[in-house]
């Protein structure tokens, strides 16, 4: 499979490099052959890595923000991170976890149609961007498509969704893959906290969306061990695993997942897996996203 | 010799070149094609060889409608792809020359491994090319 391609293409450098030797006239002692299966074995480990570093599952805000609208919870900009922050911000891993935050922000301003809060939000975040050196995201371009577009929550919505995932992509290929883990960490961390100061224990859905993140906290921190002890991302690891520690207190009853077409044809995808918690969890918990997130957002 | 050192040059820097191009390649021919979904968080894209594999754990939300989109370019050829449960029980599989999307309903929340494996090629110059991983949700029709 993949060793065989990084064979295939090995062996075409090695006849080349073998052309080039023969053209040197020069008189050399013969080389001790390379430890070729070694070289391929850890070219494969090493590109298997690095693209479990690219293809990683990103905790969705949008869809954490889309609970509460849908139970019909109002607008509260009072609980986000105010945008007079922005400059204020100092060192890359504050300005990448704040531009995740401000991005969170942005999609529950988006999702509540709140048409100049997302404006300003995104202002805030494009600032963020720029002292990132992340010129080639979050472009003005954006901007005015979110200014021509405000008759439609779902556009607001996709150009606030597609200008964080441009902006992800953009710092992927720039290699600048751990201010990528700190701004998803940043933006996971804010929707959570937003999710919570909307009475969790009085609202099932939402304290079962909030157990649910479990997962992605699971994710996450998987995520950020692959980086190893890469010194921008230590605070935020140490902060999200003692999170991890509060959510290992959840209950998760694990069912076997089934799937049949329903009568529109469409896939459906059913199972008796969930995950609860009770009220001193859930306290806990939110206490704690509390503490990190103004951690992070203080000056 | 120098001519030879050039082209090695070219060979390893085309992955480079390539990846900045996989941020056009999503906007313009993958974006699209989640037309009628809220698009989601997860943008996963990079460029692929023959004979590449690579896994996303993905949580899908109860109550939801969603497209799972795999969107390669022609340059790389058509890929195979995955869905299973976490217990590794198959649950959608195809090829994207003939299915690129997946639509589906969740009844409840569940994560879900997606799979893709770029197929072995028998050419001697390695193919390569974008593949993006996109996932749009919508309210769920019954």
């Amino acid at each position: 499979m993949l060793k065989n391609r990084i064979v295939k293409t090995f062996v075409g450098f090695m006849v080349i490099g073998l052309g080039l030797v023969s053209c040197d006239t020069g008189t050399k002692e013969t080389p001790t052959p390379p430890p070729i299966k070694a070289n391929l074995d850890s070219a494969a480990e090493a590109r298997k890595k690095d693209l479990q570093k690219i293809f990683f599952s990103i905790p969705s805000t949008v869809e954490m923000a889309s609970l509460i609208k849908e139970k019909g919870m109002g607008f509260d900009k009072s609980i986000l991170n105010s945008t007079d922050n922005v400059d204020k911000y100092t060192g890359e891993a504050r300005q990448a976890v704040n531009l995740g935050i401000y991005g969170a922000d942005l999609s529950y301003a988006a999702m509540f149609d709140e048409k100049q809060v997302t404006m300003n939000y995104f202002a805030a975040a494009q600032v963020l961007s720029r002292k990132l050196g992340v010129e080639g995201a979050l472009t003005g371009e954006l901007l005015e498509r979110l200014e021509k577009n405000q008759e439609s929550r779902d556009s607001l919505l996709n150009i606030v969704s597609e200008a964080y995932g441009d902006l992800n992509g953009y710092l992927k290929e720039n290699k600048r893959i751990e201010i990528s883990a700190l701004v998803v960490a940043g933006g996971w961390l804010e929707a959570l906290n937003i999710s919570c100061n909307y009475d969790p224990i009085g609202n099932p859905d939402i304290r079962t969306r909030v157990a649910e993140q479990k997962y992605s906290l699971k994710d996450l921190v998987a995520y950020f061990d692959k980086f190893g002890d890469a010194p921008a991302l230590m605070e935020m690891k140490a902060d999200l695993k003692v999170l991890q520690t509060l959510f290992d207190a959840t209950q998760t009853n694990s069912g076997k997942v089934s799937s049949s077409k329903g009568q529109d044809g469409v896939v459906v995808i059913g199972g008796s897996s969930s995950i609860t918690m009770n009220d001193e969890t859930l306290n806990k918990i939110a206490t704690k996203v509390k503490e990190i997130r103004t951690k992070f957002t203080s000056i | 010799m120098r001519f030879l050192v050039y082209i090695i040059a070219i060979i390893l820097l085309v992955p480079y070149a390539a990846d900045a191009q996989c941020r056009a390649f999503t906007k313009n021919k993958c974006l699209p094609q989640l037309e009628g979904y809220v698009q989601n968080d997860n943008y996963n894209s990079a460029v692929l060889i023959a004979g590449d594999e690579a896994e996303l754990l993905l949580t899908f939300y109860g109550n939801k409608q969603y497209r799972l989109l795999v969107c390669v370019n022609p340059i790389l050829g058509n890929i195979d792809y995955e869905v299973r449960d976490t217990n590794g029980e198959l649950i959608y599989k195809a090829n994207t020359a003939d299915a690129d999307t997946f639509d589906f309903k969740m009844v409840s929340t569940q994560q879900l491994i997606v799979k893709l494996i770029v197929p072995e090629s028998e050419s001697v110059l390695p193919h390569e090319g974008c593949v993006t991983v996109l996932v749009g949700s919508k309210e769920m029709t019954q």
